[in-house]
């Protein structure tokens, strides 16, 4: 009767550990299905044309050719690459734009979060604010820049005069100015999205140790140094992340306002990558370009993960 | 209804969604494929960038006339992308039969590549001369190792527009054929007036496509390069003396500033005549539908008469000269109906100016008119404007060759190599001459070292 009962319990056992089994093979398939349109276009759209793109980039290939004018040409791509003073001017721009529009969105970003996350006056308003430029078109953000900025008679340079500034700046008609002039609308433009992010990482922080640190005597500037900074450091590590990637693919603001000009000042990679390919037809040279790109964005993002124990608070 | 039947049905109803969403769902015959129609009639199909509204008089009227032949017309979006867009396709071996190219070098590039059939067994077949059709200008711009390869169908010839009540209130007398380019800049001075935002000035040419013209009429056919093309002739006296020029009128005042170009956009020929017809300036340098179509818009509805008259030259006596561009149609090396895609290409660009090349308000290529109707339809639509005289514009525009050489553009070559590049570099180092970043002397110095070394790593 024992030895019935205990083959009863490991049938039961192994009965439900096959229906579990199926259920999950179930659940699978179902989210296969889900996914699978999805993955297919990702396969085709995107990660069948950047293994291309890798390939493509030790050919010399003019799209215009067709298939049979791919010719092998090793790394003479990336020689040339280096040798060249424009594409060399487009990494400098890229890596100045990053440098200086990163902290800066960052900053901006976390600092309206904290204003906005306090009850303030009309918040959703200037939140929605702060977000609008955002969502907007990047075709019309330019044309409306390109207006403040008129050198002769934009609303800028008419304030700096009026203050006593006789030196005004060109902003997009001076080599000296136009890439500060794009990386200002670069940051106007990337501060509301990661305000967001901010404020949905601020809201994870307890309160209980704001009420903590209060009772121990710390202001206000200690609070958000020693207990705001870091516990929104996670929402940090990804807003950096993304802030980076963003900026080392500015394309679009040159285009429209820009296009690479004054001679080379505001020459980025993305956009050298578009003149030499859709310009140029010079599929392989451009995609050569781009793989660079990519290494420069790898090597700074994993310098980031793999240095991100020291300051992430996971909590 | 359980999880994996649901789950089922919404992956088949994307995957339908988006099969749908590629379809071709245009109003087509049974097949677009280059081969024959349903009813049994040759198919032939057209690529272009203009827009269906322009092309549909000219689609419905080929169709009517042509009992054997159905005409397809396929609009490629008109961007920057456009070329490139038609190149893939062209290698992708689309069914294609006519198509069009924006310059000569596209020209070149797609024949080097073999992407284009030969036309001139088919012009002798049709009992046709290039040359006596076209011209010899365009002729020898479009002959490649000793080949034709497109048939022009619309002509841009340039000339001077200006703004009547501007000299009138300025008082100069209105400009007279065989002027200089000393008197222009004269004019241009003495037309300029007024302060700040207000200020009209004498003209407002775009800088990056105009600061070569005087080089150009000056030094003819493929200006740009050295005879045998294995070097760039920007070291030639005329680039220097070109660009000083404009640069100069810039300084004096009697040109728009480039660095006002942007807010408003001027780096679109549109938006300068625009500006033209609201009295913005005096002058400028233009083709047949910067006049007779802009200026019939109701957004450009302006009081005032416009004059024409031929470009100015040299120095007194000098031939008249003008510059001379064109769009035209190749036949595709794959099509599956070439006499069929010939006989298009004779219609549109010979035959039936009316409807097809009138409606752009451009110049018909070919040397003679097909009948006095056509020909009366064309000038009433081409050269026909309120405020304009019809002769004055007929003159100065549709004179033979004879009487105004046609120099062709500057980016109307033969040689070809490295072209775009060059003329990409060639924008950089303009743009900063009137950003005032450069002097003319040190930017044609670059220019001249940046395009040998393109055209020396082309080669």
């Amino acid at each position: 009767m024992a030895t019935a009962t205990k083959l009863d319990r490991h049938a039961i056992t192994n009965l439900n550990r096959l229906v579990a089994k199926r259920s999950i093979r179930r659940s699978t398939l179902i989210g296969w299905c889900f996914l699978l349109p999805s993955f297919i276009g990702f396969v085709i759209f995107r990660f069948l044309p950047i293994i291309c793109s890798f390939l493509l980039g030790f050919t010399e290939w003019n799209l215009v050719s067709g298939f049979s004018g791919i010719r092998f040409a090793g790394i003479d791509n990336f020689i040339e690459l280096f040798h060249n003073d424009t594409f060399l001017t487009s990494l400098l721009n890229t890596l100045q734009y990053a440098v200086i529009v990163v902290p800066f969105t960052v900053a901006l970003a976390l600092i309206f979060a904290v204003i906005i996350n306090d009850k303030i006056h009309c918040r959703s308003l200037v939140r929605l604010m702060i977000y609008m430029p955002y969502i907007s078109s990047m075709v019309a953000v330019a044309m409306v820049w390109t207006s403040l900025y008129s050198p002769n008679y934009g609303p800028i340079n008419s304030v700096l005069k009026s203050i006593g500034i006789e030196n005004v700046p060109g902003w997009i008609t001076s080599s000296n100015s136009a890439l500060p002039a794009l990386m200002i609308i670069g940051v106007w433009q990337a501060v509301g999205y990661y305000m967001v992010l901010f404020i949905a990482g601020l809201q994870c922080i307890p309160a209980s140790l704001y009420e903590a640190a209060e009772i121990d005597g710390a202001n206000a500037i200690q609070c958000f140094f020693k207990i705001t900074i870091p516990m929104v450091s996670p929402t940090t590590f990804f807003v950096l992340i993304n802030c980076i990637i963003g900026s080392f693919n500015v394309f679009t603001l040159v285009k429209t306002m820009t296009t690479g000009g004054p001679g080379d000042s505001t020459m980025v990679t993305v956009y050298y990558v578009y003149e030499q390919a859709v310009e140029y037809n010079k599929i392989g040279y451009a995609c050569s370009a781009s793989i660079i790109l990519f290494l420069f964005v790898f090597i700074i993002t994993f310098i980031q993960l793999k240095f991100s124990d020291r300051w992430v608070h996971e909590g | 209804m359980n999880k994996k039947l649901m789950s089922i049905i919404l992956a088949a109803g994307m995957a339908v969604g988006m099969m749908a969403g590629c379809g071709d769902f245009s109003d087509q015959p049974e097949t677009s494929e280059g081969g024959t129609t349903a009813d049994g009639k040759t198919e032939v199909i057209f690529y272009h960038w203009t827009p269906i509204p322009e092309m549909e008089l000219m689609e419905k009227t080929f169709n009517e006339t042509h009992d054997d032949i159905h005409l397809t017309y396929k609009p490629i979006p008109d961007s920057p992308d456009a070329m490139i867009k038609m190149n893939t396709m062209l290698m992708a071996n689309e069914p294609m039969d006519v198509t069009s190219q924006w310059s000569t070098d596209h020209l070149q590039l797609r024949v080097e590549n073999n992407l284009l059939e030969g036309l001139d067994q088919y012009f002798e077949k049709n009992g046709l001369d290039y040359a006596e059709v076209f011209g010899s200008a365009a002729s020898e711009i479009t002959t490649i190792n000793g080949y034709h390869y497109s048939m022009p169908y619309a002509n841009k010839l340039y000339a001077v527009m200006y703004n009547k009540s501007i000299f009138d209130e300025a008082g100069v007398a209105y400009p007279e054929e065989g002027w200089t380019w000393d008197e222009f800049d004269e004019i241009a001075k003495k037309v300029s007036s007024g302060e700040g935002v207000n200020r009209v000035y004498g003209t407002c040419l775009m800088p990056k496509e105009t600061w070569y013209y005087r080089a150009s009429l000056k030094l003819g056919l493929n200006a740009m390069y050295k005879e045998d093309g294995s070097a760039s002739n920007f070291d030639d006296p005329a680039f220097l003396e070109s660009l000083q020029w404009l640069y100069d009128l810039q300084e004096a005042g009697a040109q728009k500033p480039f660095n006002e170009f942007a807010e408003a956009s001027l780096d679109a020929n549109a938006n300068r005549t625009a500006l033209f017809y609201k009295g913005g300036y005096a002058m400028d340098i233009v083709p047949t539908f910067n006049i007779s179509n802009w200026g019939s818009l109701p957004d450009n509805a302006h009081d005032f008469e416009v004059g024409i008259v031929t470009m100015p030259v040299e120095k007194k006596g000098d031939p008249l000269q003008t510059m001379y561009e064109f769009s035209d149609l190749s036949m595709v090396a794959s099509s599956k109906n070439k006499d069929a895609a010939f006989e298009f290409m004779k219609w549109y660009c010979i035959e039936r100016p009316d409807v097809c090349v009138a409606e752009k308000y451009m110049q018909p290529t070919a040397s003679y008119f097909p009948s006095e109707e056509i020909e009366q339809i064309c000038i009433d639509k081409i050269y026909s404007c309120e405020g304009v005289s019809t002769d004055e514009m007929l003159h100065a525009f549709t004179s033979p060759e004879s009487e105004i050489a046609r120099i062709p553009g500057f980016k109307f070559t033969t040689i070809a190599t490295a072209q775009s590049e060059v003329v990409g570099e060639m924008d950089k180092q303009i743009e900063q001459v009137f950003f005032n970043e450069k002097t003319p002397e040190e930017a044609i110095k670059d220019l001249k070292a940046n395009a040998d070394e393109l055209i020396a790593k082309a080669k």
